[in-house]
């Protein structure tokens, strides 16, 4: 139910995005941010506890928990970039957008590269 | 952080849409521009207060 409540507002800051578009720009923009905002926490807030449980169920594995982290860092690093990077493109700024999701990108890498070297030195070890 | 944050803005922006329309009829252009430039500036300190939340839960959430 909680999902309809969300798709919910996000029409009305719509609707009320394109009421306030003809006498004042900027207002439309800020709505249609904070309602982005809203819809994030909510999302936030939802993705808690099935993270919780897929990190106990990995750790029972006996897999190191710094995969899991480095995977979750990931996820983030992607939602906001993307996240800033929509409302970039949102006010015109179309190359702002593309520099945003380049820092996510460059971000993500830098958290992903010690990961690639432990498997490469595992792979090594096999051979 | 709910429906409200969206109709306070909303309701921000007419008012200081007719607020302008008043004062331009009524021949005060800058005083028009001021308060545009003033509901402005309370608005934007709403938002950054909101991004400002949402940042520090991602962070905390996905412990970037």
């Amino acid at each position: 139910m909680d999902i309809i409540k969300i798709l919910s507002i996000l029409i009305i800051a719509a609707i009320l995005a394109i009421v306030l578009k003809q006498y004042k720009e900027e207002y439309a923009l800020i709505i249609s941010v904070a309602a982005g905002i809203i819809a994030l926490l909510f999302a936030a807030e939802k993705i808690i506890s099935p993270i919780n449980m897929l990190r106990e169920k990995i750790e029972e594995f006996g897999i190191k928990s710094e995969y899991f982290s480095t995977a979750i860092k990931g996820l983030g690093l992607a939602y906001i970039s993307s996240f800033i990077g929509d409302i970039c493109r949102d006010c015109g700024q179309s190359s702002l957008a593309e520099k945003a999701e380049i820092a996510g990108k460059c971000a993500v890498f830098i958290l992903c590269v010690p990961l690639s070297l432990t498997l490469l030195d595992t792979v090594l070890g096999f051979i | 952080m709910d429906v409200d944050f969206i109709f306070k803005i909303a309701a921000i922006g007419i008012i200081v849409t007719v607020l302008h329309q008043l004062l331009v009829r009524s021949g005060r252009e800058e005083q028009a521009m001021l308060t545009t430039l003033a509901g402005l500036v309370v608005v934007l300190l709403m938002i950054v207060d909101a991004i400002s939340e949402l940042f520090v839960t991602v962070k905390n959430l996905f412990g970037l």
